[in-house]
């Protein structure tokens, strides 16, 4: 090894260990520290469908009552929402993209494939390019989440398609997961709310 | 070429014309086509909220009632108990409406920003899309938080640092919840056309880059 490689070896560790110093700033509370208020929503939520505080949740546990209300919105959207599973973890891939979270995006990648995403479509969105071989209502639905983000608007030819295939309800059930996203994804990337384990690979800076 | 006679009725085609442009896409369901869900969120909310009613933005989500009821629950908490000073949550909010050139946000929200107390000065600059200069420090703080968090995704450790010191963290943390149920409404609006409040122009001019 010669001492250039040696020192790009020596910065290259530097840099990783860095990474992993960059930690979550607002970590889980202790019970024996949490408020009457914070505990009562952590067992109301762990007592619901999640089972569990999820991580994007710890650093909203500061303001209890947001953290009861905002959850509640979520548990609509994952739980009820009016959505073909395979749209909308489509659309909360492109979330996860589109602010490059790592833990949504890692979090959502097995659930993308399991309801029926494809990989291509997956590694497209990645790496910021538009998937070629989207089914008819992924296509509708991309387009139109594509659309919002960018222009924070919605053309008729797009918004027409979209309500004409999905219906209404459809239509303000993906606006409102896209704002819910939004929210969690800046939260968690205040936060630096770390990854869980997992083997579904991480974003990489778009090229 | 338009005569003087013809002009007003030109005059009336082209208003009617931008009227129809703006229509709204999702109007609000007249109450007394409610299905039995949708006046449960109805008689949920009057029961329950300090506002009693689904905020009229929030009115086309009654297409899907119980996300109605979960987001005026969620937009309740963030108007009436964020604990941020008024000053603060209303510059959070303009910065919002500018981000998303929100022309109904923005009207409804320039003068509460102003009677809150955030300065003309500042409110204008956000306005035309530079930086403003006379921000209080606690404002300048959330100010640079939120664009730097547009900007990059993410906020530096200094900046974080600062904005926790102002605002501590459930401060840092109800900034956010209102960023993300403003950016709802926004999308929301934005997306249904919600037209303004009748006698209210636009204010916003379209700028491409919106945050100084």
């Amino acid at each position: 090894m010669t001492p250039i490689q040696r020192m790009a070896c020596l910065m290259m560790a530097l840099l990783v260990s860095g990474a992993a110093a960059a930690q979550e700033r607002m970590p889980p509370i202790p019970p024996d520290k949490m408020t009457d208020a914070q505990q009562k929503v952590v067992t109301d939520v762990v007592s619901g469908p999640r089972g569990r505080l999820s991580p994007p949740f710890v650093p909203i546990l500061r303001s209890p009552e947001l953290l009861s209300r905002l959850q509640r919105v979520g548990e609509y959207l994952i739980y009820h929402n009016s959505l073909d599973p395979r749209i909308f973890e489509l659309v909360v891939m492109m979330m996860a993209r589109n602010w490059t979270q790592q833990f949504e995006w890692r979090h959502h990648y097995p659930l993308a494939l399991k309801a029926g995403v494809k990989q291509e479509t997956i590694d497209a969105i990645a790496e910021g390019r538009r998937p070629v071989n989207l089914a008819e209502d992924e296509a509708i639905a991309y387009d139109f989440a594509v659309e919002l983000l960018a222009n924070k608007s919605v053309s008729d030819q797009t918004y027409g398609r979209f309500a004409g295939k999905f219906g209404e309800q459809r239509l303000t059930d993906l606006v409102a997961t896209m704002g819910f996203y939004t929210s969690i994804a800046m939260v968690t990337n205040v936060d630096r709310t770390p990854i869980e384990d997992g083997t579904a690979p991480l974003l990489k800076p778009l090229p | 070429m338009v005569s003087i006679k013809q002009l007003p009725w030109a005059l009336m085609a082209t208003l009617a014309a931008s009227c129809a442009i703006a229509q709204q896409r999702l109007s609000p369901i007249p109450a007394d086509q409610y299905s039995a869900d949708q006046k449960k969120v109805v008689a949920d909310i009057a029961a329950s909220g300090p506002r009693k009613e689904i905020f009229g933005p929030l009115l086309p989500m009654m297409r899907s009632p119980e996300l109605a009821y979960s987001a005026e629950r969620f937009g309740e908490h963030v108007y009436y108990n964020s604990g941020l000073d008024k000053r603060v949550y209303e510059l959070a909010v303009i910065l919002l409406a500018r981000q998303m050139t929100q022309q109904f946000e923005w009207r409804v929200h320039y003068p509460s920003a102003l009677k809150a107390g955030v300065k003309q000065a500042d409110v204008d600059a956000i306005a035309a899309g530079r930086r403003p200069r006379t921000l209080e420090p606690d404002e300048a703080a959330a100010y640079d938080f939120i664009v730097e968090l547009y900007k990059r995704n993410e906020v530096s450790d200094a900046t974080y640092a600062r904005v926790v010191d102002k605002l501590g963290e459930r401060g840092v943390v109800e900034i956010v919840g209102l960023l993300g149920y403003y950016t709802t409404i926004a999308d929301m609006m934005n997306v249904n056309r919600t037209p303004l409040n009748p006698g209210t122009a636009p204010m916003l001019k379209t700028l491409a880059k919106p945050l100084p």
